[in-house]
């Protein structure tokens, strides 16, 4: 399924696929079909497939895309929902919250006001974290990139765990085994990360 | 031969995420606690509504209830009590759950048929400590069902019809 949002756009048009507008975000079950929309900037979106990528592209509103098997990329929202059964995702900005589940694929993040995601077996980057940020992995490394003084909860059973913040932050490590150059106790925001068999590294740049 | 009775019921499944890592990393005493905490937590959340533990499905666990309001309750309490234990780090490992509602067919303690497979297959779009549910179960629910957040349009093997999921998160997501 591709959907692009359009600056000069003012309705929804879509080749296929069961569109509704009830007053709220617009839905697009796409089933497995080969759905192209085109929707107007800044429009909310519901969107459901059963397989094959899922890829957004222009400014949309907030959105969310559960998906049983298949990569979903979203280029910019206001905030993001999106699962994954089987497959990778991408966020590349969103101004608010991020909640991303994917049970067997990688999770990009760009900038985004916060985040919320898991990966059973991937990685899971953030690089460019506005607000708080939580990462739950499993077999995976973990790679955040704090904007500021944010809070961080990022754990993985076994993968390495880094954590960068900006310089001169000092953040408060606490119940971790993180190996924090200068001085672990600082006040600015608070980091809980662990792993249960790789490193865990918390630094400024 | 005798068709079992079938009967309107509400399916809960549990999943630990990341327990053959954890396995691994950390050998099988530290599983084994791991899965006995599990059970005793889930066990006391059950003193609150009515329903039971059908059985373990290694680090799952599959719930009946009569009701649906019932089954959330003890969801809530779950969590609940999975969060207060990672907090402390007296339990190790996120919970996901998935619930669904519809006609189920016994067979011995068991329970078979579409809205068990369905509730089996929503718990692998949820995340830690999240409990996702379909509209049925929130349609069952309202005017209650507001306190959940929809999450879209999945289509699920061997169902015809989208199903439509909806979340319900005992902490705040970011």
């Amino acid at each position: 399924m591709r959907v692009i949002a359009e600056s000069d756009r003012r309705e929804v048009i879509a080749s296929t696929g069961a569109i509704a507008r009830d007053g709220g975000p617009v839905t697009i079950d796409g089933g497995s079909a080969k759905v192209l929309a085109r929707v107007p900037e800044g429009t909310p979106l519901v969107i459901g497939t059963t397989s094959g990528r899922v890829t957004i592209e222009g400014r949309v509103g907030a959105v969310s895309v559960v998906t049983a098997s298949g990569r979903i990329s979203v280029a910019d929202a206001a905030s993001v929902d999106a699962r994954s059964a089987s497959g990778r995702i991408e966020v590349g900005h969103a101004d608010g919250g991020c909640r991303v589940v994917a049970t067997s694929g990688r999770v990009d993040i760009g900038h985004c006001g916060g985040a919320d995601a898991m990966s059973e077996s991937g990685r899971i980057v953030v690089s460019d974290a506005h607000g708080p940020v939580r990462a739950n992995c499993t077999s995976g490394r973990i790679q955040l990139t704090m904007a500021g003084a944010h809070d961080v909860e990022a754990e993985t059973v076994s993968g390495r765990v880094e954590v960068s913040f900006p310089d001169g932050l000092r953040p408060l490590v606490v119940n971790s085994p993180a190996e924090v150059p200068g001085e672990r106790a600082g006040h600015d925001c608070v980091v809980v990360a662990r792993s249960g068999a790789g490193r865990v590294v918390v630094s400024g740049r | 031969m005798t068709t079992p009775a079938t009967a309107t019921a509400t399916i809960l499944f549990t999943d630990l995420v990341g327990f053959t890592e954890y396995t691994d990393a950390c050998g099988d005493a530290a599983a084994v606690e791991v899965l006995d905490h599990q059970t005793a937590i889930a066990r006391a959340a059950l003193d609150h509504g009515g329903g039971r533990l059908v059985k373990e499905l290694g680090d799952g666990l599959m719930f009946w209830f009569e009701r649906p309001a019932s089954a959330l309750r003890s969801a809530r309490s779950m969590l609940a009590a999975v969060d207060a234990a990672r907090d402390t780090r007296a339990f190790p490992l996120g919970v996901r759950m998935g619930m669904h509602c519809g006609d189920v067919t016994p067979r011995g303690d068991d329970f078979v048929g579409r809205t068990v497979n369905v509730a089996a297959r929503i718990t692998d779009l949820a995340a830690p400590g999240e409990l996702v549910v379909s509209d049925g179960i929130v349609a069952a629910l309202a005017p209650d069902g507001a306190e959940f957040q929809p999450v879209g349009p999945v289509r699920v093997k061997g169902v015809a019809s989208p199903i439509w999921l909806h979340r319900l998160a005992t902490r705040p997501s970011y």
